[in-house]
Formats: C-alpha cells, structure tokens, sequence
C-alpha cells in the first residue's frame, strides 16, 4: 500500500502553485523533495497531508480516496510536521509529545503513553526539555519536540511495520544544528528502514542526497525530476534548476554540490 | 484503560477496518489523575455555597440553616422545633435559589470563557469582550421589549424559556460572527477579534439603546435592572429552564477537553492528530454561545468571570482542558458565590449589583496576574 | 460539574413541586412599616406616624430626620434579603417601586405590600394619603383636607397670572444631550398647575430632544432638579449648552432648580411646590429669590 497523488493541481484565486504532481510514497522509502522557493514544495506537502483540498486530482491510501477515511483513521496512518507549530499556551514538552497519542484513544496519563512519549523523545534528543514550558524553547528545540510527537502518533513497538505509516514532515531540520540535522536524519532513515514510508521538504541538498532514497526536485509547481541521489543530483540538473553554476563532488558514498561561481 | 486501546497498541489497524476509536474514553480516565485538584475545587465551592447560604442581610442563626435545609430533605418532622416557619422561607425560598443561580451562572461563565480561549486559542477570548454576551444581552432586551404576554406553543406554556432561547440565538449570532470573521482575517488574528468583539458591542449596544428608546416606563425599568446584572430577582421557577441549558450545554463542552487540547496546537495538526475540527468547533461555538446566553438571561451581563477564571485555574493546572474546563466552572462558580455575597451583605439591607463587584475584584486582580506573568517572564 | 448541575436541577424540581407558596395575606397591623417611595415617606411622616417607620429607601430625604431610618437602596432596585432583614410587617411601596420580582418574593414569605396609586394631580395626592393612612389603619382626613385647602389656595393665585411662560424640565444633561419631559409626565403635570405651558409637550415620556426641536420649543425657563445641576457641573454649564443657550430661556439666563422631591413628589408639599414654581415663572411677581 502506498500514499500518493496522482495528477494534483491547486490554485489559489487565479495563481496555480501546482500543476499535474504525482508523488508516490513508498512504504520503506525516504523520499526528500527539494526546490527553490515557491517551487510548491509545501503545497504538495499539505495536499499529500490533506491541509490543502487540490484543485484537481484527488489523494490516495492504497486504492482509496484519503478522505474516505474517518480523520481518526488518517491520523493512526499518516502524521504531519508542520514547518511551525507553535501552541498558544503554557504547555510542556511533554504534553506536547503526549498529544501524539490522542488518534489512538490514550490519556496522558496512561503508561503506555507515558512510555512512548518518553522513547520518542529519546530518539529526538529531548528528554532533557521534558518538563519546560514549550514557549521557552528554542527553534531548534520545539521542532524536536514536535518531531517527537509524530513520532509517538505513529509509533510502533515492532521491529518491522504490519501495516504501513507515513510521515510528512515540512522542513523538519531547517532550525537544527549540523549534529541534530545528522541524528534526526539517520532516526528518519531508520524509521524508513522499518517500514515507514516518510517524505520531507529540505533546503539542504547535501544532507539531501546523502540520506534521501529518492529525491524530488520541483520547479515552477511541478516534479521536474526524480530519482535516487546520484541520478538526479548532477552539475547540470542543479544549475538549471536553481540558475547557480553547481559543481557537484562525491566522497565515498556521500554527494557534496558545491556553488562553483556566485 | 479500555481493552480497544491495547488491541490498537499492536497497530493493527488497517486501512478500511472502520474501528471507531472514542475519545470519550478519555475524559473518564482523566478524572483519575485531576481527580485532586477537581475535588478540592468542588469541596472548597460546596464550603462556599454553605457559607453564602448561612450568612445573609436576614440574620438566620446556623442552627435554624442547617435545621431547615435538613428539614427540607429528610421525610420527619423532628428539625421543625429549631427553625421559625418565616426563617424557612426567606432560606429556601430567595436565599438559595440566589446561591444556587450564582453556582450555575458563574459556572456556566467561567467554563465559556475556558471554551471560547482555547477556541481563539487566545487568552484574552472572553464572552464579554468579544461581544457574545451584549448579543445575547441584545436579543433577550428585544424580547422584554417588543414581546408582551404569555406565549403557548403546542398548549404548553414557554414564556419562560423564551428569554433564555432568544439570549441563546443573540449569543449565538455574535459568536459565530466573530469566528467567521476572525478566522478568515490575516495578521494579527487576536487584534482582529477584539476589535470584532467591540464592533459587536457597539452594535449591540446601539441596538439596546433603540429598544430602550421603544420601551415604556415598565420594561425600561425592567431592562435597567436586568442590564446591570444581577442575581436577586431569580426564582426556582425561573432558573429551571436556564439549569436544563446550561447542564446540557456544559455536558457538551467538558466532552470538547481533548480535541480543544489539540486544536491549541493548531488546526491542522488538530486534524492530523484525528479530530475533526468543524464539529468540534461547530460544538464548541454552539456550546457556549448557549450557555452564556442562558446565564445572560437570568443574570445580565455579569463581567469578567469568563476572564479571569480560567487564566486562575491555568496558573494552577497548567493548560490540560480536561482540568482548565471542569476547573473553570468550579472556580467560575465560587467566584460568583463570592461577588454575590460581598454585593448582598457589604452595605446590607441594601444590595450592590453583583456585575460591579465581580469587575471591581476582578480588574484589579487581573492586572496583578498580568504584572506577575510579565517578571516571570522576564527573568 | 455534571453531577453538582444536576443536583440543582433535581432540588430546584423539587422545590417547584413540593414548596407551597406563602399565602398572599394581608391583615398587617403595620407596627414595623418600610416606606419605599419618598412621597410615601413624606406622607408618613405627615400623619404623624413616622414611629413605626423602620426603614426608607434613598429618596425619602425629607424630612430631615428620615435620614436617620435604614436605608433599603434605591426604591426601583431593592433586595429581598434587604427588606425581610427589618423584619417588617408592611411595606408600602410607590407605583414604581420594584423590581416586581424582588416584591412578590417579599410577598410570597408573608409581608403585606400595599402600593399606592400614582398620578400627577391633587386628587391622586388625596388618594395616596388615604390609601397609605388605611394602610397604617388611621385617618388620612386632615391630612387630605389641609393638602386640598393649601392647593385651592394656590390655585386661585396662580389663575390669576394672565401669562402662560413655557417652561422645559429637563431631566439630564449628560454628554450635553438634554432629556426632556414630554407629555404624561409629573413635570408636565406640576408645570400645567404652576400655570405654565410644558416647551417639552410635543414628546412622550422622557426623551432626548435634538438640539434644534429643543430651539424650536422655545421655553422660557428650564427647569431641574438641583442635585442635576449639581452633577451637570452647575448652571452655568448647563446654560452654555448650545441648544440650552440659543432658546430665549438660555439667552436670559433662567435656570430654575428645585428639590425634585419637592417639585415632582405629588405628597404633602406639592401646594408649596406650585407656589414656589409659580413664583418663579410669572413675572409681576419678584423672582429675585430664585
């Protein structure tokens, strides 16, 4: 089973930030979609995460219409991280992490919330922020925490998934030192590994090609490429779609584009 | 917890399997956890309530009070040589139905304010500022002045449950304004409300001048004393149809704890978190326009309950709904049993309106609480 | 929250079904009296009665010595516990006293109320003495026959005045819009009896006048109550209103200020109130008192 859109367009008034995209998520895949600004990175995202009704063409889990499902059932298959998330009152990190498991009918008081919400916040590195006030926090900070509560909605205490899950997640290193970028990166990879079939929005082209399974690039509000890193990070895809002259260097197994001439 | 959430902890759940998970399940377990603090507000307004039911401008010894209420709920006789018949009717019949009424209508207040701040997700959400209250004020003011005379429907007799159902729409009308309104607004979304809620106030406010202009010198006076807000002329009659509202609306409401939980975090991630957010909001908008309207049309507009309580109870609690929505009606409650009683005794036998004491304690108390937020926040 | 709702609803159900309400009886000997109403007050104190007073409302300020009594608040805004905690056995209420909630509450736990009739001539005067002596289970007679010769005396002077001076009471000048009196109003009534024409008659009730209808109605005095002027800021204030200032009243600078218990009592005193207005608005008369 796989989420994808088929043949999705999206206007705003008259201005078509997307036209005809067809993304596919395949379950055990990082997917990462990269592209200047305005490209209609986000909006494919929130389409794909049913925030945006397309114009035209319609979402898909498996062979059903996403919205043919309850909200409840959305929200046990697909958890979203928005590019900001910010909660108007004093709640902490915890009940933040904590609100993860409300799809799945349990209280934050329950232990197996309580359990989860702390292995999520183990694996973003923020058990430490655990009781402070999530309005205290820094950029970088908040996004873990909110990173840890889509990983608590869609968590699973199985090694392999039985069903797939998916996470969408709205540049979720943009505010993250190069350390978390990595570990967060690598967490993703190993969810992916699972089972979990995850896309994200990301600026950074280096960290891109070297965790990405696949990469979407998307210019003027359609996939222009896509394709495993090497096959679509090279000099001349990147020069054309960002107007920079690239020079693109390997490391081993790692892609390095550099900007060669400003 | 409930056995469907041990069935789903092995994620299961496949798509098209249509297992209809409750999130009722939730506010019952809460309890467990809130349970102290619930319970120490409850007892701490049970204790109020008897307080405000011993003490009054008619001195009833405590004896005769406790002789009379037992009397009035035991089947023998035997409490009957402590009380004088007199002293049984001023208690039972203008001093508690005011208690109860300062409960419910406090309650109802207090909880509206808790709905409608997660709502705007602002905390300056009130139902006086934003105008829900002068609406409701203006349509029970309409039906003072332009209805006369009983009204049966179906040979029933609803006269009495039209004051409250005209407040309701009034109520209802404004809120669903300044939500249509604010949520389409861009920027500053807190702003933009507030100066909805005075648009609306202006509005409303004009509107109840047009109707006093209308009015002869009967309803003006009626309205003059309703306007200002005040619990004195409530009887068990009338407070009947405004408890039957107000529960139902609150039953509503305490259910909306964990979706508006969500909804601080936004709407979107609300709906990515399984709720959906137009019944919610639908509900919630619904609610409390109810509610306040019912209690604005025994009351008048009392101000500031639905302000400051819940901000108190979040000092408290910290912003869980399951605790800040329960907890608001209770302290909302105790805090009109406490106005009522300082307007009924401090220059007793006459009587302050209750609406100036609630915003005379109540401003003053509030600045305080901001002053104190913004150091905290500083250092 | 639910449960404590609940158990209101459920007691208060109970109450309606099983509570009897006090029997409407009224056989009072009005030993413990409140008066609420100045003019009642007055009246009262006029029979010689003012030993069973137990309490007042705030506008009962004459005589002097009500000032003493309990004050239940103002007469239209008073509270059950209020009344009942004086222990009265009579209450004898103005026509506007209330709110009527708050007195049928007072009834229903076995106090006597008695209201008595308004009205803006010496007859419903006459009327009120009798009803509030009867009430208090003595005679009104002398007391109606001294009003009723004090104001056939006054008649026969103010038919003598050949001129008819208009006269406008207003009632408040806040934020510079007068309200005025129209029609069916005491000031209408205590104005017509002066010998004056009302300026204000064109309206009803008690209304506020735009400034050119208040030029139009051309009066040739105002007239107000003194603790208005008072509050407005003084007379000086209230003539500097524009639409005050361009009448021939504004223009003379006649501004008359009485005791509005006095001038719109309809009691004891209302003679006295004629003569005194009277005296002010004819001229042939020395006004330099006013």
């Amino acid at each position: 089973m796989t989420l994808r859109m088929e043949n999705i367009g999206f206007k705003v008034g008259k201005k078509q930030l997307i036209k005809n995209v067809s993304l596919t998520v395949n379950p055990g895949e990082l997917a990462v979609i990269i592209g200047p600004n305005g490209a209609g990175k986000s909006t494919a995202l929130g389409v794909l995460s049913g925030d945006l009704l397309p114009s035209s063409g319609t979402v898909y889990f498996g062979k059903m219409p996403h919205n043919s499902l309850t909200f409840q059932e959305q929200a046990t298959i697909r958890g979203v991280l928005p590019q900001l998330s910010n909660a108007s009152f004093a709640f902490t990190a915890l009940d933040i992490v904590l609100m993860g498991r409300i799809p799945h009918g349990e209280a934050p008081e329950c232990k197996n919330a309580l359990r989860i919400a702390r292995e999520a916040m183990e694996q973003t590195d923020t058990v430490a922020l655990m009781e402070q006030d999530i309005s205290t926090l820094s950029g970088g900070e908040r996004q873990r925490v909110n990173l840890a509560r889509v990983l608590a909605q869609m968590w699973s205490d199985q090694a392999t998934l039985p069903a797939p899950k998916y996470l969408l997640l709205d540049e979720p290193i943009s505010a993250l030192d190069p350390k978390h970028q990595v570990n967060i990166l690598s967490l993703l990879k190993s969810y992916a590994k699972r089972g979990y079939g995850i896309v994200a929005v990301l600026h950074d082209m280096a960290m891109a090609s070297m965790f990405a399974d696949k990469i979407h690039i998307m210019q003027h509000g359609m996939v222009a490429y896509s394709g495993k890193p090497a096959k679509v990070m090279t000099s001349s895809i990147l020069s054309d779609i960002w107007q920079l002259e690239y020079s693109v260097h390997r490391f081993g197994n790692s892609i390095m584009p550099i900007v060669a001439c400003v | 917890m409930p056995n469907d959430i041990t069935s789903q902890k092995a994620d299961h759940l496949m798509v098209g399997l249509r297992g209809r998970l409750s999130l009722k399940s939730i506010t019952m377990a809460d309890f467990r956890k809130y349970r102290p603090l619930i319970t120490l507000l409850g007892c701490m307004m049970v204790v109020l309530a008897f307080i405000s039911t011993l003490v009054g401008a008619y001195n009833i010894s405590a004896t005769s009070v406790i002789a009379i209420l037992l009397d009035s709920v035991l089947p023998f006789d035997g409490f009957k040589a402590y009380f004088a018949p007199h002293e049984s009717s001023i208690l039972l019949s203008i001093r508690l139905p005011r208690v109860a009424s300062a409960i419910i209508v406090g309650g109802a207040l207090g909880i509206s304010g808790a709905v409608l701040q997660s709502l705007f997700r602002n905390p300056l959400a009130e139902p006086g500022l934003i105008g829900v209250s002068s609406g409701a004020a203006l349509s029970a003011v309409a039906v003072i002045v332009l209805l006369s005379g009983q009204v049966i429907l179906f040979n029933v007799d609803i006269t009495a449950y039209i004051l409250p159902v005209a407040a309701f729409l009034g109520g209802l009308a404004a809120t669903v304004t300044v939500y249509m309104i604010g949520r389409t607004a861009r920027g500053d979304i807190a702003a933009t409300m507030l100066l909805i809620g005075v648009a609306l106030n202006a509005v409303a406010m004009a509107g109840i001048g047009v109707l006093q202009f209308l009015s002869d010198d009967t309803q003006l006076r009626l309205l003059t004393f309703w306007m200002m807000g005040g619990l004195g002329s409530i009887s068990w009659q009338s407070l009947l149809p405004v408890s039957v509202l107000i529960a139902v609306g609150c039953a509503g409401l305490i259910r909306l704890a964990v979706p508006l939980n969500a909804y601080l975090l936004g709407a979107n991630e609300a709906r990515h978190l399984g709720i959906d957010i137009k019944v919610m909001t639908k509900k919630a908008v619904l609610f409390s326009a109810l509610i306040v309207g019912a209690a604005v049309s025994v009351a008048g507009i009392i101000g500031f309950i639905g302000l400051i309580v819940p901000h108190l109870v979040r000092q408290i609690s910290g912003p869980d709904n399951r605790t800040v929505i329960i907890g608001s009606a209770l302290m909302g409650a105790m805090l009109l049993l406490f106005a009522d009683l300082c307007a009924r005794t401090i220059i007793a036998p006459a009587e302050l309106p209750v609406g100036l004491v609630t915003s005379a304690v109540g401003g003053p108390f509030f600045l305080w609480l901001l002053m104190r937020r913004n150091v905290r926040v500083r250092s | 929250m639910r449960l404590t709702i609940l158990g209101t609803v459920s007691a208060a159900l109970a109450f309606v079904l099983t509570f009897p309400l006090l029997a409407d009886t009224c056989d009072s000997k009005g030993e413990r009296v409140i008066a609420l109403g100045g003019t009642i007050t007055e009246i009262v104190y006029a029979l010689g009665e003012e030993k069973r007073l137990v309490g007042v409302d705030t506008t009962s300020s004459y005589p002097a010595a009500a000032n003493t009594l309990p004050k239940l608040g103002y007469y239209r805004a008073v509270s059950a516990e209020g009344l009942l905690s004086l222990s009265p056995d009579l209450i004898i209420a103005d026509a506007d006293a209330g709110p009527d909630a708050i007195l049928d509450q007072v009834s229903r736990a076995g106090v006597c109320i008695i209201r008595t009739p308004d009205g803006g001539t010496i007859k419903s005067v006459v009327a009120r003495v009798h009803s509030i002596a009867k009430a208090l289970d003595t005679s009104g007679d002398t007391l109606a026959g001294s009003i009723e010769s004090a104001f056939s005396v006054v008649r026969s002077q103010v038919r003598a005045f050949n001129d008819r001076p208009r006269v406008m009471f207003v009632l408040s000048a806040a934020n510079g819009t007068p309200v005025v009196a129209g029609n069916d109003t005491e000031a209408d009534a205590i104005i017509a009896l002066a010998g004056g024409i009302n300026a204000g008659a064109a309206i009803d009730r008690y209304k506020p006048l735009t400034p050119e209808a208040a030029i139009a109605a051309k009066p040739d005095f105002i007239l107000m109550m003194d603790h208005v002027v008072m509050q407005s800021g003084g007379a000086d204030k209230i003539l500097s209103i524009p639409q005050i200032a361009m009448t021939p009243a504004g223009k003379a600078g006649n501004l008359i200020s009485m005791d509005g218990l006095l001038l719109l009592g309809f009691g004891p005193r209302t003679p006295e109130a004629i003569a005194l207005l009277a005296s002010k608005i004819h001229s042939g008369i020395d006004v330099a008192a006013r």
